[in-house]
């Protein structure tokens, strides 16, 4: 070191590197000296002066050390804490779900003091001070304004009065949401002009001036909604957020009108304006609602009945060999190579089966229902391996609808009508027999379900006729 | 085995392997230390031979060889983590008894702070550390690692003076070396290295900590 000392005397870029890194050390030092001052409880002026020295990496550091103190993470707590030891996850058996237990919590006395800590660590700086250098000037500046007032001088007043504090951010959110607005009240002008006619054309008319009313207020909970977390972060970003409403004031609405995203926006969030809308439409919904079950289900067991479920019914169940494989054992057996390139196992496009994986959701969602019918209906055996067979047959697509109980146990009759077909015993003449409506037993489990049967009877029986 | 019957297994393991470092060290360990085996372990520290005994009644104190004065310490925290007051307590003990070496066998890390503080204490009070799962067996007995003898000061000049060499000629070995951590070597010192060779029946290197 004297020798570099010596040498750095003659050398102007050897001293000056010898200067970074003495500073450098002095910086290490002032952070981990602020770190062990903070082990132990200290005020909050106390604080104030030291944050400066801190960063992101070296508040986790006080958090951590004084967690294994067992005192409360925050460095004006004084509370000691008990840490659970084994403990990693706990289940929520109803949600299904299995959650982490978090250990940046657990790390803190309360859920006060953990937003505190969230709160000025937000604030502190990513580099640590020895990258920075001369950051204790810089940060003065930076640190002053924010903390002090927001911050840390609720510290000491009783939860209930420190409530304003906290709620200083949303009122953050609000000023740049206000800049948007007027953009936004331009945009739904411009798209409003552009789209009256077709609201004309598709609705009655009467919905005009409300739908276009639903429209900007979904439009404005989406705004929030996708607002709120961003901004609730800092309140530092809110100039980018004045910013943004200006571009958008400026540029905003054409761009808005060429792309129509619309359908999109509004999608959601009117299912939760709903509730606060107009008598007139809950009543309209509600009536929607009543006749979905039945068109929905017919509409897709018809898309999916294609040509493997006829070939299935007409071999009258699940076979070992089906036609397609008779033709190609004679192919075989008659000695053409053809057979051979078909046996070709050629690897998946995807990783998984996207067939099998459908089959398996729209399975698990009937299992439940078809057993419960099955022992309404007290058969001898169950078929539930016909009920794979048949939904393994379906040509399912990618718009797999999530279906409601109501319309899997509507669902379930159509596919049990099938089913009946593909039997070899007499249950299809028990409860489906020929130029007959449907037993009293399948009516009682359709209407135990709250299903219109005799809307069912016109679908049960064209399906017969269509697969047979 | 059951997780108590596991921790009181590893406790024995790591006390055995510390015992043979501060052996090889040149403090004074029984043999009947040495040989321990599980069974007498459980007896000496369990309390009914089914928990695991309490880490802070493993803590050893051994004195040299040559020198009685030279005494060091290990620690055994209780924390799976070790934080600076765990470090200031150790180093607290440490100066009520007037005592500059220490070992100090952690579960699962350290905080940064609390290795900065370490370092801070170095020339005074010499501090070192291992995980425990570094410990479970002994580096030194693998049939990989030749025998590490270390020099005195007196050896290393006479070699110097037999070669004509300066230290900073001689091939080097790191302090961080899992070994030169198991002798505690510091800067400077000189280990003599043997190890088995196919043409000249053994091969003797030295090598310089740096």
């Amino acid at each position: 070191m004297e020798e570099l000392k010596a040498k750095a005397r003659q050398s102007p870029e050897l001293g000056e590197a010898l200067a970074k890194l003495e500073a450098e050390k002095r910086a290490r030092r002032e952070v981990y000296e602020t770190i062990i001052s903070m082990i132990e409880p200290i005020g909050e002026e106390v604080l104030l002066q030291k944050l400066p020295f801190l960063d992101c990496n070296s508040w986790k550091e006080v958090i951590e050390e004084r967690f294994l103190g067992k005192v409360c993470g925050f460095p004006t707590c004084s509370k000691t804490i008990t840490p659970r030891k084994f403990q990693k996850y706990w289940i929520d058996s109803k949600a299904r779900k299995v959650y982490e237990v978090s250990t940046e919590r657990e790390k803190f006395c309360g859920a006060r003091c953990f937003d505190m800590s969230i709160m000025i660590m937000a604030q502190l700086d990513e580099q640590p001070l020895w990258i920075t250098g001369q950051r204790t000037k810089k940060s003065f500046v930076i640190e002053e304004p924010k903390n002090p007032s927001r911050e840390l001088k609720p510290l000491p007043l009783p939860k209930k009065q420190q409530r304003p504090s906290y709620e200083f951010v949303p009122d953050q959110i609000v000023a740049p949401l206000k800049n948007l607005k007027v953009a936004e009240a331009a945009e739904s002008q411009a798209d409003s002009d552009s789209d009256a006619h077709e609201f004309l054309d598709s609705d009655e008319g009467d919905f005009e001036t409300k739908a276009d009313d639903r429209f900007i207020a979904s439009i404005r909970n989406f705004l929030t909604s996708k607002q709120q977390k961003p901004s609730k972060k800092s309140p530092l970003q809110a100039p980018d957020e004045e910013k943004l409403a200006r571009l958008r004031n400026k540029y905003g609405t054409k761009k808005e009108a060429q792309n129509k995203k619309k359908p999109i926006i509004i999608d959601a969030p009117i299912m939760q304006s709903e509730a606060s809308c107009s008598n007139v439409v809950t009543v309209n919904n509600a009536k929607q609602v009543k006749d979905d079950t039945i068109p929905l289900v017919w509409k897709i067991t018809k898309e999916w009945i294609g040509a493997q479920t006829k070939e299935l019914v007409n071999l009258g169940g699940p076979r070992l060999v089906n036609k397609g494989d008779i033709a190609q054992l004679r192919a075989f057996f008659a000695g053409e190579s053809a057979y051979q390139e078909l046996d070709v196992n050629l690897p998946p496009i995807d990783s998984l089966n996207v067939h099998r994986r459908r089959c398996e959701i729209l399975i698990n969602q009937l299992k439940k229902p078809w057993t419960y019918m099955e022992e309404k209906l007290e058969l001898q055996r169950s078929h539930y391996d016909t009920l794979l067979a048949l939904v393994r047959s379906f040509a399912l697509t990618a718009d797999l609808p999530v279906l409601s109980v109501k319309q899997t146990h509507a669902l379930v009759i159509i596919l049990f009508r099938i089913a009946c077909m593909l039997d070899q015993q007499d249950i299809e003449k028990r409860f489906f027999p020929t130029n007959l409506p449907p037993s009293n037993e399948i009516k009682a489990y359709a209407s135990e379900k709250k299903l219109n049967f005799d809307d069912y009877c016109d679908i049960l029986d064209s399906i017969g006729k269509s697969l047979v | 085995m059951s997780e108590e019957e596991q921790e009181i297994y590893k406790m024995w393991r790591v006390r055995k392997t510390i015992m043979q470092m501060c052996h090889d060290r040149g403090y004074l360990v029984t043999q009947d230390e040495l040989d321990q085996s599980i069974e007498q372990f459980k007896e000496q520290f369990g309390s009914d031979g089914s928990t695991a005994p309490r880490r802070s009644d493993l803590t050893i104190l051994v004195a040299h060889n040559d020198d009685p004065q030279d005494q060091m310490f290990v620690f055994f925290p209780e924390d799976p983590k070790v934080g600076v007051k765990t470090i200031k307590a150790i180093c607290q003990q440490m100066q009520e008894q007037s005592i500059t070496r220490a070992i100090i066998c952690i579960q699962t890390g350290m905080t940064p702070s609390a290795k900065q503080a370490l370092t801070d204490m170095m020339p005074k009070y010499i501090l070192e550390y291992f995980l425990e799962n570094e410990l479970m067996v002994n580096i030194t007995e693998h049939e990989l690692v030749p025998e590490h003898v270390v020099m005195t000061n007196d050896e290393k000049q006479e070699l110097l003076a037999r070669y004509k060499l300066k230290d900073t000629q001689l091939p080097r070995i790191q302090q961080t070396d899992p070994v030169a951590r198991y002798f505690g070597l510091k800067r400077g010192q000189v280990v003599k290295i043997i190890r088995p060779s196919e043409t000249a029946g053994r091969y003797i290197t030295y090598r310089l900590v740096v």
